[in-house]
């Protein structure tokens, strides 16, 4: 069983791998554009690598919506 | 915006794109129609009735008083028509095509060359023919569908082009700019025997080199193959007394392909990919942008050869260039405006503010300088710069001008 605290650390390690920043940083109430200062293009790659390590698929629209880290995380936790 | 009285039934069919509201919501750029220039352009150009003092071309060389390209232009079409009116596979090459083609391969250090109408159809035609699968019949065919491709992410939005729709995060991945420990730790987690990395000599927002060497490099010890873009480096650097001797050296020597134009330097249009001669000569029916559009016009291409061969005669032309982009440079520091550090005959001034540096581009032609200025979404949010080529025919007197008038409105602006 996959906890959301899982799921957090998992993301974390793929945005630091992705565009450098912290895993440390990467913490729920974070807004991926504002304050982490991740792009969309870095996010994409994110997405990516969450779907392969999470085994599901975001779709595009839906990545669009995903603004905070809690978001993402609430994303994975609800679609595995 | 005026609208035409007969087109209201097209317009309403057109409304679920939005393209009415798109522009009229453009307020980055209060003119989106294109200004009208008149007469050719150089260091002065006449534009909406008005001369102004131009860092806008690309093409700053002044060729004109080095080599009689207008003649030789005339002399092609002359002696090879205006248009090949018909494709490279149909009814063949031109003559000047040939020669231009060879010229090219022999000054990237190349086995053989292909051209396209411009710059942007090469790099599209390259990435395509680099990844695409085609069967043309039994045991004539190529798969290449699982390239991998990993780029700078700022290189041309032709190179962004052509990798669209190949799966950004698997087939596709961006390097941060210049940053070669970025892309190895991609190449190590690729890992791919099919991998392509696509990077520039001279960016042309910052106007830096990218660190050559060093990508190459990578490429060796993962074994990808490298394509640099010297859009911006071609036939200006190169020779050991100018900057990026090293660069230039890498790029002709360990380059596996190499993509020019002929519409900066050279001063006229067009591009070309130079490689490997089995990859050049499958380019030709797999880039799809060589076969199934228009080539450069003939007169170009024998005006191009020309040019190229007089570039490489005369070093002192871009000497002397060189010279005139880097005094600029120290009379700007000079001022105390700090520019994007580099060697490059390219001025990149940061600004920061967007609202500031579009104040200052209309500011500029309201006191007849045009200055390119690249804002948000361009560059990222407030990181706006002023992008500025030197041109070989600008006075004395039109520099210190810009300079005095730079320095006020910085000031004005509190920079």
């Amino acid at each position: 069983m996959v906890s959301n605290t899982d799921i957090l650390n998992g993301l974390a390690e793929i945005v630091e791998q992705v565009t450098g920043v912290e895993a440390a940083k990467v913490t729920a109430e974070k807004s991926f554009a504002d304050d982490l200062d991740i792009d969309s293009l870095s996010m994409v790659e994110i997405t990516v690598q969450v779907e392969d390590r999470f085994a599901l698929r975001i779709p595009d629209d839906r990545v669009a919506e995903l603004r905070t880290v809690g978001d993402a995380v609430n994303y994975v936790a609800g679609h595995r | 915006m005026t609208t035409s009285p007969s087109a209201a039934p097209s317009v309403d069919r057109l409304a679920p794109w939005g393209f009415a509201e798109f522009v009229e919501a453009n307020t980055h750029d209060t003119a989106y129609r294109p200004p009208v220039v008149d007469g050719p352009v150089g260091p002065t150009i006449f534009r909406n009735g008005r001369e102004l003092v131009n860092f806008a071309s690309i093409s700053f060389l002044e060729l004109e008083r080095h080599v009689s390209v207008q003649r030789h232009f005339a002399e092609g079409a002359l002696a090879h028509g205006l248009s090949t009116s018909g494709s490279r596979m149909t009814q063949g090459i031109c003559r000047p095509h040939q020669v231009l083609e060879e010229t090219i391969a022999r000054h990237t250090g190349k086995e053989r060359a292909i051209s396209f109408a411009t710059g942007l159809l090469a790099n599209i035609g390259f990435v395509h023919a680099m990844s695409s699968s085609a069967r043309f019949d039994a045991g004539i065919e190529v798969r290449n569908r699982d390239t991998v491709f990993v780029v700078d992410r700022d290189v041309h939005w032709s190179i962004w082009k052509g990798l669209e729709g190949l799966g950004y995060g698997r087939s596709v991945h961006a390097f941060r700019h210049n940053d070669v420990s970025d892309l190895a730790g991609i190449l190590d987690r690729v890992g791919s025997r099919k991998t392509v990395v696509i990077a520039e000599s001279i960016y042309s927002a910052d106007g830096t080199m990218g660190p050559i060497v060093e990508i190459l490099d990578e490429c060796d010890r993962h074994g990808a193959i490298s394509m640099i873009d010297d859009a911006n480096g071609f036939m200006v650097y190169g020779p050991e007394n100018r900057p990026y001797a090293r660069e230039a050296a890498a790029i002709r020597e360990r380059a596996d392909f190499v993509m020019v134009s002929l519409s900066k330097a050279i001063g006229l249009e067009g591009g070309a990919i130079a490689g490997p001669a089995a990859a050049i000569d499958a380019f030709e029916l797999l880039s799809g942008t060589s076969m199934f559009t228009a080539a450069i016009q003939p007169p170009t291409a024998y005006a191009a050869e020309r040019t190229i061969e007089t570039l490489a005669g005369n070093p002192g032309i871009v000497d002397d260039y060189l010279a005139h982009a880097a005094r600029l440079r120290r009379q700007m520091h000079e001022i105390g405006t700090p520019t994007t550090p580099t060697e490059s005959y390219m001025l990149s001034v940061p600004i920061g503010n967007d609202a500031a540096a579009l104040q200052m581009r209309e500011w500029f032609v309201e006191d007849g300088y045009l200055v390119p200025v690249f804002s948000y979404p361009a560059v990222p949010r407030n990181q706006a710069l002023l992008r500025l080529f030197p041109h070989a025919g600008h006075t004395e007197e039109q520099m210190d001008g810009f300079l005095r008038t730079l320095l006020a409105y910085r000031w004005r602006l509190g920079l």
